[in-house]
């Protein structure tokens, strides 16, 4: 079997989708966490964070039966919005996002405590409303935070694996991401084509690694 | 006491690396797994001394693992290919012996036409249906050799959900999926029972539209003395293990 890029082009889709979801919905999540002082914040935190210490295949079997077209979600897509979630993109995209969720909350939520209290009372005093001082001036101070939520939910999506094993089905161009090729090659003891697919897998997080390390450190030296 | 802290651990420790006499560690193919208990429950009864382990995947996958060092005693697959690697690559001890036929059936929970056989697949009342993945399932190989044969695969394709293993599809088609590609023997299992309805939720795949799922086995060679080892691949062409078998859906050569 000769190498197929398509595995790939599904796997950076779903990166992009994810991080992009994520970067939206996480950002007020992260602020709540981050000022509010609210009793009820720690259990919403743990609950957001559990993804990274939780088995895949809990995941993946709580989805499996939430996104199925007899499940509550899957049923409910399936009737009123015409998407069927098990077995699509759809369903990995949300998969990737339950999964993902801690590294973009994170980063963000750290990057928004890196703000300094005395830049956000400043622009107060100075007459700026809530939304014109985070656009202004918030954003513009935590761009490392940001990019480090990007560049660690998009590689941690590239390496995505156990939830869309159980949830994606490994469709061709649809579902059948980068980790899952590498599983059927060996599986299927074809070692070259694994072999390729695994190389590119481990150049693409070095870099991503790196590019966070770069980061940091400029951030500790300032 | 604090010796006993150090010292009992690490007499475990080299126990469990002991190799155990009485016991016989199976790597079957994922089919196998409904039977595997009526399987273990006739052996033992035979060799009351004697324990069967089985682990389950699907078959490329195992023999892929039992190439590289998984410590396994006999392989049983749920084809004649897989095994033969291994017997090429001088793994085994002896040939490849097939031990049962496999039978492939096309299942569904939902209400479906199926006096239509393979062609209800066609059908806009099936939005997706799974099978094992050809490539290390040689019953999604089987499925796939059909569905070729009888001139569908090409317009049913975009239905197609590829499960790791023959058990991950019933898995499938028992959650999401609208039909699925399975073994006759998932049939026996407890999730499956109330669906044993024949032209209600399955049937059996017409076997001349794929070549026969013969199910050989090969004794590893690192196993090949152990008594329990030795029984149980002789247990494996008894007349019992066949009685097993057969009570599952299987046929033989």
């Amino acid at each position: 079997m000769s190498f197929d890029p398509v595995p790939f082009r599904v796997s950076f889709l779903l990166g992009i989708w994810v991080t992009a979801i994520l970067l939206v919905l996480c950002f007020p999540l992260a602020w709540i966490f981050a000022k509010s002082k609210g009793r009820w914040v720690p259990w919403v935190e743990s609950l957001t964070t559990l993804p990274l210490v939780l088995s895949p295949t809990v995941l993946g079997f709580y989805l499996l039966l939430l996104l199925s077209p007899r499940g509550a979600v899957g049923k409910f897509f399936l009737d009123v919005l015409h998407i069927r979630l098990a077995f699509s993109f759809a369903g990995i995209v949300i998969a990737g996002c339950l999964a993902s969720l801690p590294f973009m909350l994170s980063a963000l939520r750290t990057g928004i405590l890196g703000v300094p209290g005395a830049l956000l009372d400043a622009s107060y005093t100075l007459g700026k409303g809530r939304l014109e001082t985070i656009v202004r001036i918030v954003i513009p101070n935590m761009k490392s935070g940001i990019v480090a939520g990007i560049v660690n939910t998009f590689a941690h999506t590239l390496g995505e694996f156990g939830v869309v094993l159980m949830i994606g089905g490994s469709i061709p161009g649809v579902t059948k991401v980068v980790s899952i090729a590498v599983y059927e090659r060996v599986e299927s003891l074809n070692f070259e084509n694994a072999h390729v697919y695994a190389a590119i897998l481990v150049v693409l997080s070095y870099g991503g690694v790196f590019l966070l390390n770069a980061l940091q450190r400029r951030e500790t030296r300032r | 006491m604090r010796k006993a802290l150090v010292v009992v651990p690490a007499l475990v420790l080299c126990l469990s690396f002991l190799p155990a006499q009485g016991r016989v560690s199976i790597a079957a193919a994922s089919n196998i797994s409904a039977v595997a208990p009526a399987l273990s429950d006739s052996f033992e009864r035979i060799y009351p001394a004697f324990r069967a382990e089985f682990t389950f995947g699907a078959s490329g996958a195992l023999a892929t693992q039992i190439i590289n060092g998984a410590p396994f005693d006999i392989f049983m697959s749920a084809d004649t290919s897989f095994p033969q690697r291994l017997v090429e690559a001088g793994e085994t001890e002896g040939p490849v012996r097939v031990y049962a036929v496999g039978e492939l059936i096309l299942l569904t929970t939902q209400k479906l036409d199926l006096s239509k056989g393979l062609a209800v697949l066609a059908d806009p009342a099936v939005a997706q249906f799974a099978n094992s993945n050809p490539e290390t399932a040689p019953y999604g190989r089987a499925a796939q050799e059909a569905l070729q044969n009888a001139g569908l695969f090409d317009r049913v394709k975009p239905k197609l959900v590829v499960a790791q293993s023959v058990t991950q599809a019933l898995q499938f088609t028992l959650t999401s999926a609208d039909a699925g590609f399975v073994s006759k023997s998932a049939l026996y299992s407890r999730e499956v029972k109330a669906y044993d309805r024949e032209w209600e939720y399955w049937f059996a795949v017409d076997p001349s539209l794929y070549s026969p799922i013969n199910q050989g086995f090969v004794v590893m060679r690192g196993g090949a003395t152990g008594p329990a080892v030795v029984a149980f691949a002789r247990f494996l062409l008894s007349r019992e293990a066949r009685a097993v078998f057969a009570a599952f859906g299987y046929g033989f050569p």
